[in-house]
């Protein structure tokens, strides 16, 4: 440092600015001037904390008024309380003088503010799965994209070694573990305690890896998170199911299960899980130890029967993990892949994060249904719509009868309001407004959300016990009111309060241009709701009546079977007897969701190549299926117990025969894979004869195409078909039930119907469906809530009118008219608007069904006319009343 | 306020301007009634009361040099106006008025009652 040159110490420059926003210009530069002098000499004294310190209150002290100038603070901090509740005073005896236009308002912005809330709790749900685990950010699922010949899609169904491999071969993978949800005793199953007879059904089976709960951490009630699948044939009970099985003083580790009755296979219980929680991918009551699982110790790379999970390095780059991934997989699976590719056929395998399972998995083909982040988007955008259309009522009524309030804004004016201040007492009138609707908005919601749940399969609650959520609602509440408000604060805070106290303004009229572009946005977005919902119902119901290529009606399916053992062909027999019965079938393969399915790859020629052979669904079913099912051959025959060769014959859809290019199928050659060799672990294959073709049917959901599919005779007992003759169906259904418990004494019955079931392969489109009609409901409820006010005060202002008209002998229908004319007008455009906005939607929806309705021009028409009608009752009200009044009623005065 | 008449703070922050002569700025105010009066006295107080001074006509003002030491910024020093000095003057001319009239047994304390 040169001497004679002090360094001068900067005082704080954050203070400083504070002090020039708050202080005079006038003031600034003494103040500021001694203020850094007299800094410079506390810093020297007292050191630079204390001075920083010092600085700081000396400055503050500089806030008073004197020093403020002609600002004029004295508006924020002094009047500002007693101002707010001025305004709240006035809005509430305005809100109770206009009882009718505030309740219109109020329901209109609570079912707006209801159906949002509901929405954003379903959206809350929805994107809550599978974040509460702890491990969870590191945590991911293999799946893979694939493409082989003309085949492609999606899965995370991957074959045995993969997770050892990946343990073994990728850098960045700390542990892997596999699941299997539905090999050998996996899925569903009859469930008993070793000391007891009585069977139970059960469902969720899966088989586990060791370290699939530690990966998981799942929270244990009993036994060992790391040991507890150690051994072969143990069992871990989630706390519910214990409960059920265990009375509270027993102790359920070391108690042996049977499955199916399987006495060979006794499972000991090792550990008591609690309950997995409703936001989760995995779906399970019961885990059992896959140390057990023969198949699961051969490595074969063709036996795709395992989800399997890794737990990655917390520093591990996910693309370059995923690269490595692909490489050492397609290694194993596609060795040829270089020249495959060249061919189109490509297995891509990557690593999907847990928190994404639940909602970007609508495109993987596996085990468990997911949620869909489309139809997350999808609602959140009907949310928004319709609390915009709430919104939009207000803000039409205030501006429309901002005549009444004209009168007072001058009145205002005249005694000094500034313009903020009005501005603000319409704000607080709107805020107050929205907070009432939120209360009843919550009420509504409070009674809604039981069917809600009902109809979405979800137990959703209210969060009152999260403060956090409750109090970003009731924010979110006083920004839609000030949303709401927004526009007609400031129109009105706008008038000149010397025309305003003239009589000059025209009433309520210059904003009816916006407004009427208002009402006409309100009803774009309804009607393109009404005919999306229009079009929603007409597919869904497409899809229940289709002709699927068999029949689905009075076909009863009783589950369990395999579980009769060797007296299964008795049980047929019997309930062939039956006089009610038509025809029966035992086989696990059912052409509707939820039943077994097997994919062999089948060839035409001696070996399989490459080139001849193609993925064909194989399933095993006995003689008599074709027939109980109602399918149709078309050509050769079907399968028959009169020919012994046929245990070597197969039949074929239609597009089997296409996708094995023959030209006369029957009697060719096809082979295709049956069943693999434990011990060598190889893959063993069988040819059959083509003895008919059988016309393609429906057997997954119409989302996708049918695909080629071919039947065999074999073994495969888990559910029996059984055909009822038309006649009274509770009676058959007894009967056969008591057949059931002839054979079955222990079990319980189990039974569908194939109707039944096929529904419920749409149940998320079932469900969303009637969603979102009730949405489309309450939103054209709302919209024309708004319409019915407006018209209601069109009709009020215009009594003079109407009444010197009539007196001049205008005819009641031309007062109709000219009533509700303008507001037609503005429907019409509505629909005009909306047809090519819906028309856009629902295509892309449509696109997603394998099997569509075409948009007709009926769908639009119809909306259009259920739109227009809606309208003209609402409008119609008011204006038969006015068209009726007396006209010297009105005219008295004059 | 009306006329001259000024308060208690006031008349001593006259009184420090006139002894300060060319030094009499904000802080060097605050020092000197610091060391006078022996009380702390807020620089933010003393500013006020300049200015007030100031558009009352008590106090004529004019800016100094701008320096390093103040950050750059002018120093605002103070002179006392002719109405300044005559309200002083008055006020002391009050006090001394007072004074006189204040018979010579006036301090003696009377413990009769």
């Amino acid at each position: 440092m040169v001497k004679g040159e002090p360094t001068y110490h900067d005082p704080p420059e954050r203070i400083l600015r504070l002090l020039r926003w708050f202080c005079a210009d006038d003031f600034l530069e003494e103040i500021e001037g001694d203020l850094y002098e007299l800094y410079q000499e506390e810093v020297a004294e007292y050191g630079l904390p204390r001075a920083r310190r010092r600085f700081f209150f000396l400055s503050m002290r500089y806030i008073r008024p004197y020093f403020f100038g002609k600002k004029d603070f004295s508006f924020h901090f002094i009047h500002r309380i007693d101002m707010i509740r001025h305004y709240l005073k006035v809005s509430f005896r305005h809100l109770l003088r206009q009882k009718f236009f505030s309740f219109i308002n109020i329901l209109g912005l609570a079912t707006g503010l209801a159906c949002c809330l509901l929405i954003a709790l379903f959206i809350q749900h929805e994107i809550s799965y599978d974040r509460h685990y702890e491990k969870g950010e590191q945590l991911y699922r293999v799946a893979y994209d694939y493409s082989m010949r003309g085949n492609a899609g999606s899965g995370a169904v991957v074959p045995t070694p993969v997770a050892s491999t990946l343990l073994e071969e990728v850098p960045g993978v700390r542990m892997t573990a596999r699941i299997a949800p539905s090999m050998s005793d996996a899925g569903n199953n009859q469930f008993r305690r070793a000391d007891q007879e009585q069977n139970t059904y059960e469902e969720g089976f899966v088989y586990a890896d060791t370290a699939f709960m530690e990966m998981f951490d799942f929270p244990m009630i009993q036994g060992d998170v790391k040991t507890a699948l150690d051994e072969p044939n143990t069992i871990v009970l989630t706390e519910r199911k214990a409960r059920q099985y265990f009375s509270p003083g027993e102790n359920p580790i070391g108690q042996i299960f049977f499955l199916n009755n399987n006495k060979d296979n006794p499972y000991k219980v090792s550990g008591v899980m609690k309950d997995l929680p409703d936001n989760t991918h995995l779906r399970f009551d019961f885990l059992l130890s896959m140390q057990g699982l023969e198949e699961s110790k051969i490595p074969n790379w063709n036996f795709y029967n395992f989800v399997s999970y890794a737990l990655l390095e917390g520093q591990a780059e996910l693309t370059t993990v995923n690269a490595t991934l692909n490489k050492v997989l397609n290694a194993y699976v596609n060795p040829e892949s270089e020249k495959q590719a060249a061919l189109g056929n490509y297995m891509r395998f990557y690593f999907q994060p847990l928190a994404d399972i639940h909602l970007h998995s609508a495109h993987i083909r596996e085990y468990w249904s997911h949620g869909d982040v489309r139809y997350v988007w999808f609602f959140g955008l009907i949310a928004a719509f319709i609390l915009l259309i709430a919104c939009i009522n207000f803000m039409n009524l205030s501006t429309a009868r901002s005549a009444n309030r004209a009168k007072e804004v001058g009145l205002r004016k005249v005694f000094g309001s500034m313009r903020q201040q009005l501005a603000g007492r319409f704000l607080t009138e709107s805020v107050l407004l929205s907070v009432l609707a939120f209360m009843l908005s919550i009420f509504m919601v409070r009674l809604a959300l039981p069917y809600f749940n009902l109809l979405s399969g979800k137990s959703l609650q209210l969060p009152w016990q999260e403060p956090l959520i409750i109090g970003a609602a009731f924010l979110g509440v006083i920004g839609v009111g000030l949303l709401a408000g927004a526009y007609p604060s400031t129109f009105l805070s706008a008038f000149k309060p010397i025309q305003v106290l003239k009589g000059k303004l025209r009433i309520g009229s210059r904003s009816g241009r916006l407004r009427s572009s208002l009402v006409v946005f309100q009803f774009t977005l309804s009607i393109a709701l009404i005919i999306s919902s229009l079009v929603v119902y007409q597919q869904l119901n497409y899809i229940q009546n289709k002709k699927l290529g068999f029949d689905k009606e009075q076909l009863l399916i009783v589950e369990d079977s395999h579980t009769l053992g060797a007296s299964m062909a008795s049980f047929k027999e019997t309930l062939k007897q039956l006089p009610e019965v038509e025809q029966v079938s035992v086989s696990s393969y059912l052409p509707v969701g939820g039943y077994m399915r097997n994919n062999s790859s089948a060839w035409t020629g001696a070996v399989e190549t490459k080139e001849n052979s193609v993925g064909l669904a194989k399933w095993y079913v006995d003689f008599d299926y074709l027939e109980t099912l109602g399918m149709e051959i078309i050509e050769g025959r079907g399968f028959s117990s009169e020919f012994p060769t046929d245990s070597q014959a197969i039949v074929l859809n239609e597009q089997a025969v296409k996708m094995l290019k023959l030209e006369d199928p029957i009697g060719k050659k096809v082979s295709s894979y049956t069943y693999l060799d434990a011990k060598t672990g190889k893959v063993l294959y069988d040819t059959y004869t083509v003895i008919g073709v059988v016309r393609d049917f429906h057997y997954e959901s119409m989302k996708v195409n049918i695909e080629g599919l071919s039947l065999v005779i074999g073994n495969s007992m888990v559910s029996t078909a059984v055909r009822l003759r038309p006649g009274a169906l509770a009676a058959s259904v007894e009967k056969v039930k008591s057949v059931w418990e002839q054979f079955a004494p222990n079990q319980s019955f189990r039974y569908h119907f194939m109707d039944e079931q096929y529904t419920a392969m749409y149940e998320q489109e079932e469900w969303i469906g009637s969603i979102f009609a009730i949405f489309t409901g309450l939103a054209i409820f709302i919209a024309c809530l708004g319409l019915f006010a407006l018209a209601a005060f069109m009709a009020e202002q215009r009594q003079k009118e109407i009444s010197i008209r009539k007196v001049l002998g205008a005819s009641t229908s031309s007062i109709l008219i000219l009533l509700t004319k303008n507001f037609l007008l503005l429907v019409v455009l509505a629909i005009f608007l909306a047809v090519p906005l819906a028309w856009y939607f629902m295509s892309a929806w449509l696109a997603d069904f394998a099997y569509q309705i075409e948009l007709s021009w009926l769908i639009f028409v119809l909306s259009g006319l259920l739109a227009l009608v809606i309208s003209v009752l609402t409008i119609s009200y008011q204006a038969f009343k006015v068209a009726f009044t007396d006209p010297a009623e009105k005219l008295r005065t004059e | 306020m009306k006329g001259t008449y000024l308060g208690e703070f006031e008349e001593i922050i006259l009184l420090a301007v006139a002894a300060l002569q060319e030094n009499a700025y904000g802080l060097a105010i605050k020092k000197e009634l610091e060391e006078q009066t022996g009380r702390s006295i807020s620089l933010s107080a003393v500013h006020a009361a300049c200015n007030r001074l100031e558009t009352k006509g008590f106090l004529g003002a004019y800016f100094g040099e701008k320096s390093q030491r103040r950050g750059g910024k002018r120093k605002k020093i103070y002179r006392l106006s002719l109405k300044g000095q005559q309200a002083l003057q008055a006020a002391h001319e009050l006090r001394q008025r007072l004074w006189a009239r204040i018979p010579p047994s006036g301090f003696q304390l009377d413990w009769s009652w």
